[in-house]
């Protein structure tokens, strides 16, 4: 309960903030207003655009990708795959201002075209789409289920269409939340790969930071928060859903 | 399975073979051209043989500089107390909170109240860690909301304490959420079974629940303060205070393009943050396998 | 009646009055009375859900009580923690400690009671000896095959020398072609033991084999409780006959040297049957698989059924057929050969049939 309080203290604090007219003058100092959070909407959307632009194409991507090496992790125990899980696991082990550096050091001219970012991106988030994803295909059940549609003379694409794929729909839709909520709150290992000229959410909140009077700092964070806890709350009740069915 | 059957489905199944490397290996170039050759960069960086190419080839002066740099020590032992203090506080927090969570399942408390609980209590992993700083500010910082309560709290985000709190805010979720994987692994039986063999609840504890979790615990706390040591938002928001390790890497980039030193920092970065995971999980095997000694 | 009242305030063994067990607003176990005495084993038996191991769970202080008492060594100890109550617990899985050896698990409770590591170490050899894991002492549970960490649990509830020793279906873990012979060897080690035994179980098999005395549960309720021959002979009702025996319990009337049974539709000769003295209700007739033959041709004297044949399968020496009587189903053995067609008639096999007389 206590630790719950520690939690959501701050948060509460921020919209508090957020909507006092002076917060220098104490919590709702001067009145109450929400003046704060539409001179926060006005210069954040775009930044906002390009977030949810950039979350939803790493998303995708990562799928892609993840899903075929998921795959391939778990269908097969020969050496290869295992190097491969520790491979894709190094942006787990290698923090994300250290990534960063290396990223800028090695492909300076991807940086204002945003591939560079997305790229970092979906790098960043992999390992938890693989994380979701290797339990479920290396599950024998599914296996056999696969086979048995097989022998029923399904081919390889209907099989892994209306077998594997409905099979891994929890697993897809929590990597799928997951990721999108990394991507869009990602500011470490953006910081030296983001295009300068057009910041995504998290620097536009830095900048707010540095820059901003506390009201309109706060304002921005509870509108980044707004976005962020429904894709939460979706983790949360996927994760019980998949810990539900599991035994 | 006849002869004739088998030896056509081994054609398939290596043609299969075939299709599924090919795919392997076109999903996986990007990946490794993104993360595992920016890092072979990185550390060429450093040594002076990549982008930025020293006139002497090879070279470690880089590495001497750091290593003699009397901010980077400063940062290195701020970075490394406020990483392992704050896992060590977020255990003491966490642990009696999953312990409690691990016993027999109490009816009636499934539904909306336990979704809203996990959730406020994973919120913070969501939260980027510049969001973190900034709480620390709204809270503690000079005209933050406790400091009106008390004087005292003003301006404390920016000292060590306030630091220490936010990345305890930071580690929270990234401690919690193996542990409680962990302890929902534990059978309730076992520690039942040891109650009604004439063990106390401390002696269960000490003698069943923590040496079964150990390994867990300890390759947790050992993976979060790799994730706290290399988290770099929060102390971004609060560069006015304590020095912290990703401080430095940072600076030598953004003040002057000094790529190679900013490389050297974010390899000793790295290397101390892996370093924590690797010595985390042979501590995590060896505390297994000293407790199956006992 | 009255061996049971001596056996209630006998001291050594376990008592269970009138227990009630609440989940919140689902009841588990409603006025259960059982006792078990020392050395005597106890198998409460039931379907499942029938809050069997609520009962058991509730002995070992798991569960809390919500009305009703439990005795153990003729002491009170139903507000007891768990740890004070001197009961060995044998779960369902066993719940081997994992991070332990088998001696380590055999000597845990010892520790908790601070028994003197010598005698410890002597106890704990003595009791690998007699569940025959001398060899496996130094073995971690993973290392164990089913039936060894069924002996490894049953050797740690033991240490303790528990008044009580309660085991929670000790075979459903294991491969039912190693039942047999393993449960001999619990039978064994049971014998062995001083402790009063209350075992739970699902199979009227193992009941019968293990326990001297079966209480058989149903929604949370004793139905009948006794000596296994008793239940056997002289259920209480026809669910009691069913589970343990796979027989039928069959209400009749006596009518001028005949029994009456399906409303008159079926006149047994009363000569046929042994009668024996009911300690229950009313006129029963006992019909097991081997009490009844069937056969094709007509009779008209209405001491034969007509039936309708439901399913005929194989089990060996015989085939057993399945007969639909009204809404009751009927089980009987037919020499191998016969074949049945969609009808048939049964009657009585003289003198293998009960007819059960009780009180009016």
């Amino acid at each position: 309960m206590l630790v719950g309080l520690f939690v959501v203290m701050p948060i509460a604090g921020t919209a508090l903030a957020a909507t006092s007219v002076d917060f220098s003058q104490g919590p709702w100092g001067r009145g109450v207003t929400l003046d704060w959070l539409g001179y926060a909407w006005a210069p954040l959307a775009p930044a906002v655009a390009r977030s949810l632009g950039v979350a939803t194409l790493v998303v995708g991507i990562n799928l892609l990708l993840g899903g075929v090496i998921a795959w391939r992790i778990a269908r097969s125990r020969s050496l290869v795959s295992r190097a491969v899980g520790y491979l894709v696991n190094v942006p787990l082990a290698v923090p994300g201002i250290a990534l960063s550096v290396a990223l800028v050091g090695t492909f300076p001219a991807l940086r204002p075209s945003g591939l560079l970012l997305v790229m970092a991106h979906v790098v960043l988030t992999l390992p938890f789409t693989l994380a979701a994803l290797v339990p479920v295909l290396a599950d024998e059940s599914l296996r056999a289920a696969e086979e048995v549609a097989a022998s029923l003379g399904a081919g390889s694409a209907l099989v892994i269409r209306t077998i594997t794929v409905p099979a891994c729909g929890l697993a897809i839709a929590q990597s799928a939340a997951m990721v999108f909520a990394l991507s869009f709150g990602e500011f470490n290992i953006s910081f030296f790969v983001n295009p300068p000229a057009t910041p995504t959410v998290p620097f536009a909140l830095f900048d707010a930071y540095s820059t901003g009077r506390l009201e309109l700092a706060s304002a921005q964070t509870v509108i980044f928060i707004a976005f962020i806890v429904p894709v939460l709350l979706a983790i949360v009740s996927i994760q019980r859903r998949t810990r539900r069915t599991d035994p | 399975m006849s002869r004739i059957s088998a030896s056509g489905q081994r054609g398939a199944q290596s043609s299969g073979a075939l299709a599924g490397h090919v795919a392997l290996l076109v999903s996986l170039a990007p990946i490794l051209i993104f993360s595992v050759y920016p890092v072979g960069v990185l550390v060429a960086n450093s040594v002076g043989l990549g982008a930025v190419r020293s006139d002497d080839g090879f070279t470690l002066k880089h590495y001497e500089q750091a290593i003699t740099s009397g901010s980077v020590h400063v940062a290195l032992g701020n970075s490394a107390m406020i990483s392992l203090g704050s896992v060590a506080i977020c255990l003491a927090v966490v642990l009696p909170i999953v312990l409690r969570r691990a016993r027999p399942r109490r009816r009636g408390r499934e539904g909306v109240v336990a979704v809203v609980e996990h959730a406020i209590l994973t919120a913070p992993i969501a939260l980027p860690g510049i969001i973190i700083g900034f709480f620390a500010i709204v809270l503690v910082g000079r005209t933050g909301l406790l400091a009106l309560v008390w004087n005292g709290f003003s301006g404390v985000a920016y000292l060590f304490g306030g630091m220490l709190i936010a990345y305890v805010y930071f580690s929270l979720p990234r401690v919690l959420g193996p542990l409680r994987a962990a302890a929902a692994s534990l059978d309730p039986a076992l520690a039942e079974c040891a109650g009604t063999l004439g063990a106390s609840r401390l002696r269960v504890f000490a003698t069943i629940t923590l040496p079964i979790l150990l390994p867990a615990i300890i390759e947790a706390c050992a993976t979060a303060t790799a994730v706290a040591l290399g988290g770099y938002g929060t102390v971004a928001t609060l560069s006015a205070g304590v020095r912290l390790l990703p401080l430095n890497v940072v600076n030598e980039l953004t003040t002057g393009y000094r790529l190679a030193d900013s490389s050297t920092l974010a390899v000793l970065l790295a290397a101390i943050a892996v370093l924590s995971i690797v010595s985390g999980r042979v501590l995590s095997r060896f505390s297994r396998w000293a407790v199956s000694r006992a | 009646m009255t061996t049971s009242a001596l056996r209630a305030t006998d001291h050594s063994g376990l008592a269970v009055a009138d227990v009630t067990i609440r989940y919140g607003a689902a009841t588990a176990a409603r006025r259960v009375t059982l006792d078990a005495a020392a050395g005597e084993t106890v198998a409460v038996v039931g379907p499942s859900g029938c809050g069997k191991s609520s009962m058991l769970r509730a002995v070992a202080g798991l569960v809390p009580v919500s009305e009703g008492k439990i005795m153990i060594g003729g002491r009170d100890v139903t507000r007891e923690r768990p740890a004070a109550r001197g009961a060995g617990l044998v779960p369902q899985n066993y719940a081997l400690f994992p991070h332990m050896s088998v001696a380590a698990n055999v000597a845990y409770g010892m520790k908790a009671h601070r028994i003197p590591s010598l005698r410890r170490r002597q106890r704990v050899a003595d009791l690998l000896e007699l569940t025959s894991l001398t060899a496996f002492g130094e073995r971690h549970p993973d290392q164990l095959s089913g039936g060894q960490r069924q002996r490894v649990a049953l050797a740690r509830a033991l240490a303790v020398e528990p008044k009580v020793l309660l085991l929670d279906e000790p075979m459903a873990a294991l491969d039912p072609q190693l039942r047999g012979a393993l449960r001999r060897e619990l039978a064994q080690v049971l014998t062995a033991t001083e402790s009063a035994t209350l075992l739970v179980t699902h199979d009227q098999k193992e009941a019968l084999a293990l326990g001297q005395r079966i209480a058989v549960l149903r929604d949370g309720a004793v139905v009948q409780f006794g000596p296994a021959r008793e239940l056997w002979d002289d259920p209480a009702d026809a669910f009691v006959a069913d589970f343990l025996g796979g027989s039928r319990l069959e209400d009749a009337r006596l009518e001028d040297g005949h029994a009456l049974l399906f409303d008159g539709r079926w006149r047994v000769p009363i000569a046929g049957l042994r009668q024996r003295r009911s300690a229950h209700r009313g006129i029963r007739v006992l019909l097991r698989a081997e009490s009844l033959a069937v056969h094709d041709e007509p009779n008209d004297d209405g001491s034969a059924l007509d039936v309708a044949v439901v399913h005929q399968e194989f089990v060996g020496d015989a085939a057993q057929v399945t007969l639909r009587a009204g809404d009751t189903l009927l089980v009987a053995r037919l020499p191998l050969g016969v074949r049945l067609g969609t009808h048939a008639r049964v009657s009585v096999r003289s003198g293998h049939a009960d007819l059960l007389v009780g009180a009016p």
